[in-house]
């Protein structure tokens, strides 16, 4: 569904934006800061430098990046001129380089030792923050080399914060938000509710204008707002059960701050690298990255992060938080001076998990042409109603409209009652949408989506309907759409025949995924389909 | 409604303690849809309407605020008028929020409302084309807006 998010900041009472979820954005690349790839603890320049297992990462106003490796028990930096140096810890490499010994001393940074430091900050008084969590403590690093415990008999902290008053905020996946005061003292930091607990946290960042704590746990995030109040954001809100992999916010673990209102976090599990706006709520999938952990932005705004599997520090460039789309503007300005504007709405099915790179959009978009542009505006689950007055308010600013339908446009009550009940008012409302952009010079296009279900509830069940000559899947509700659709006199294609035929082919693969989105592979047949319905249509 | 009595009604809700036309970023956002003869301006106002409902303005303060911030829109967008300019109109909108989602546990989208558009006519727009900005900074704005209400803004109770 489309999700209008409450504004997080403030608790208003009208949603200030429409958001939708988990969007695709373009031109992201990714670069290698540091590391060779190799396992091991060796400095020097970057492009030969190599680390064990980097896990977190922190800037200072230099451009200093300070690595936590986890694998090597020790505490990287990399200079803004690609060299590395170890800033502390001594272990010994195993197996090759593959794992330091952990140990737990402090003294000179040189002869110092970690157990597997996951968290890292620089503080105002420039001693390097360390979450040595198997060791259970704070250390730091002062800036004459020297590694103290500063809070010993922690639980597993993991995520580090300072606020602009000196104060430590410390995600402890065991004991929960801690903050601690320049003088050491532990207090747990502002409770939570009893209904939204944090739930072993692993990152926490700091938001001082106006003042908010966020924090990534089992969960998915938690913003602790101005008023002091925790919400919670994720897509169980309701539901308290942990998020599952390619649910829109994914499992976030490390967070970073970026401009005034928005983060971004790693998400090993789904190997994605994420934004949030935590007023619009917006999000983004900006990057696939295998087994993502720590994430920092600079003073620039670039962001870095850390691969456990390819043991590099990594650099993201050419993120636009513009290209993450409010369904009303974000999606409007024709920057890229593309000549012909097209407008692609759909629910979850059509950007569910993936990236700008093999989303529909981008392949629709390079299918008709580099004088294209096409602008996704992706609302999850959304109903026919709203989604036709939002496409006739924005249509002024796009040549053409590509609306997704199936099921979930009509909503539950409408399914419900059968196609007798909504047959005639679909035709009706689309009819409608197609004469109030004709009149505005813009076209429309509808793609009808056989739901799952009318292919089986898996691919592999629809083969083994077809192996056996069992009855095909009831195709009346699709057959109920296909009349609507004719009637409305609107253009439009039935994804049926593309995905039959893709099915019934050598090259086939699945369709659909086991949550019942589309695959990679669902999304190209769903592209070129249209693509190919769509190209004469166009001038 | 003329704009210096809509002025003078939103100066009372002071929403803003210090308003600087144009120089401050309008609540929301704006974008020129159309720049041809009849040029368009869509303004979503949804952060202005949520803070209408938070703060319980009554219809008249409400439209007095919209009107003056659509005004703020429209001198913003000035410069991409030309000569050929008939008529400029920014489109007022808001999304509206529907039932909470069990799925998602937010408030599901419930449509665009275009509540009401300000139209400024052709030779308006050049003649003052190059004085918004400082009829702004004074609060003297031009005299001959047409603020229409089409649409309803939710409950406030």
């Amino acid at each position: 569904m489309l999700l209008l998010r409450i504004i997080a900041v403030g608790a208003l009472l009208l949603a200030a934006s429409a958001a939708a979820d988990s969007h695709a954005v373009r031109g992201v690349k990714i670069s290698v800061v540091a590391g060779s790839g190799r396992s091991g603890a060796a400095d020097g320049p970057a492009t030969t430098a190599t680390f064990v297992m980097p896990a977190a990462l922190a800037a200072d106003a230099h451009g200093n990046l300070y690595v936590a490796d986890a694998g090597a028990q020790r505490i990287r930096v990399v200079s803004p001129g690609g060299v590395v140096r170890t800033l502390a810890g001594s272990s010994l490499l195993q197996d090759a380089g593959l794992w330091g010994t952990p140990g737990n001393r402090d003294g000179p940074a040189a002869s110092a030792q970690f157990n597997t430091p996951s968290g890292i900050a620089v503080g105002r008084d420039g001693f390097v923050y360390v979450a040595d969590t198997v060791n259970h403590s704070i250390r730091r690093i002062s800036n004459a080399g020297v590694v103290t415990t500063f809070v010993p008999a922690l639980g597993l902290p993991r995520g580090l914060a300072f606020d602009d008053d000196g104060n430590l905020y410390v995600a402890d996946s065991e004991l929960g938000l801690l903050k601690i005061a320049p003088n050491g003292t532990v207090t747990g930091a502002s409770e939570p509710s009893v209904a939204f607990p944090v739930l072993h946290p692993y990152g926490v960042v700091i938001f001082e204008h106006p003042f908010m704590i966020v924090v990534s746990d089992d969960h998915g995030i938690m913003v602790q707002q101005q008023d002091g109040v925790w919400i919670r954001i994720s897509s169980d809100a309701t539901s308290g059960v942990p998020v599952q992999e390619n649910q829109p916010i994914g499992q976030p673990y490390e967070l970073a701050r970026i401009g005034p209102d928005s983060i971004v976090y790693t998400d090993p599990r789904t190997g994605t690298i994420r934004y949030m706006n935590l007023n619009t709520r917006n999000e983004a999938i900006l990057a696939d990255v295998a087994e993502p952990l720590g994430i920092a932005a600079l003073p620039g705004g670039e962001i870095v992060f850390t691969s456990a599997a390819t043991r590099q520090v990594e650099r993201l460039d050419g993120f636009d938080a513009r290209d993450v789309i409010d369904p009303i503007f974000d999606a409007a300005p024709a920057r890229r001076g593309a000549a012909y504007r097209v407008l692609e709405i759909g629910n979850s099915f059509t950007w569910w998990g993936n990236t700008w790179q093999d989303s529909i959009a981008n392949m629709i978009e390079h299918g008709l042409g580099a004088r294209t542009e096409v602008v996704p505006v992706q609302m999850a689950g959304a109903q026919l109603a709203p989604i036709i007055s939002y496409v006739d308010e924005t249509a002024p600013l796009f040549d053409a409209v590509i609306l997704h339908v199936d099921d979930g446009t009509l909503g539950d009550v409408l399914l419900n009652e059968g196609p007798a009940a909504w047959k005639g008012h679909m035709a009706a409302s689309l009819r409608a949408l197609r004469d109030s952009l004709e009149r505005q010079h813009v076209l429309l296009f509808v793609v009808e989506r056989p739901m799952p279900n009318f292919l089986g509830p898996t691919e592999h069940l629809w083969a083994k309907i077809q192996e056996n000559a069992l009855a095909p899947p009831d195709r009346s509700q699709q057959d109920a759409w296909d009349a609507a659709l004719a009637a409305s006199g609107v253009h439009w294609i039935d994804l049926w025949s593309a995905y039959m035929a893709d099915i019934r082919s050598a090259r086939h693969e699945e369709i659909y995924s086991a949550d019942a989105h589309l695959t990679e592979h669902g999304r190209i047949v769903t592209a070129n389909a249209i693509v190919n319905a769509l190209r004469p249509l166009i001038p | 409604m003329k704009a210096i009595a809509v002025l003078a009604a939103a100066l009372t809700v002071c929403i803003s303690t210090a308003p600087v036309f144009a120089d401050e970023s309008v609540p929301g956002h704006a974008v020129l849809a159309r720049a041809s003869e009849d040029a368009l301006i869509l303004w979503d106002a949804s952060p202005v309407v949520a803070s209408i409902v938070k703060n319980r303005l009554s219809d008249a303060d409400a439209n007095a605020l919209l009107e003056r911030d659509a005004s703020r829109v429209l001198a913003t967008m000035a410069p991409n008028f030309g000569g050929e300019t008939r008529s400029v109109t920014v489109r007022v909108i808001y999304s509206k929020t529907g039932d909470v989602s069990p799925v998602y546990g937010t408030p599901t989208f419930a449509g665009i409302e275009r509540y009401a558009t300000l139209t400024l006519s052709g030779p308006d727009v050049r003649s003052d084309r190059d004085r918004w900005r400082e009829l702004g900074a004074k609060m003297a704005l031009p005299p001959w807006f047409t603020f229409k209400v089409t649409g309803l803004l939710p409950p406030r109770s």
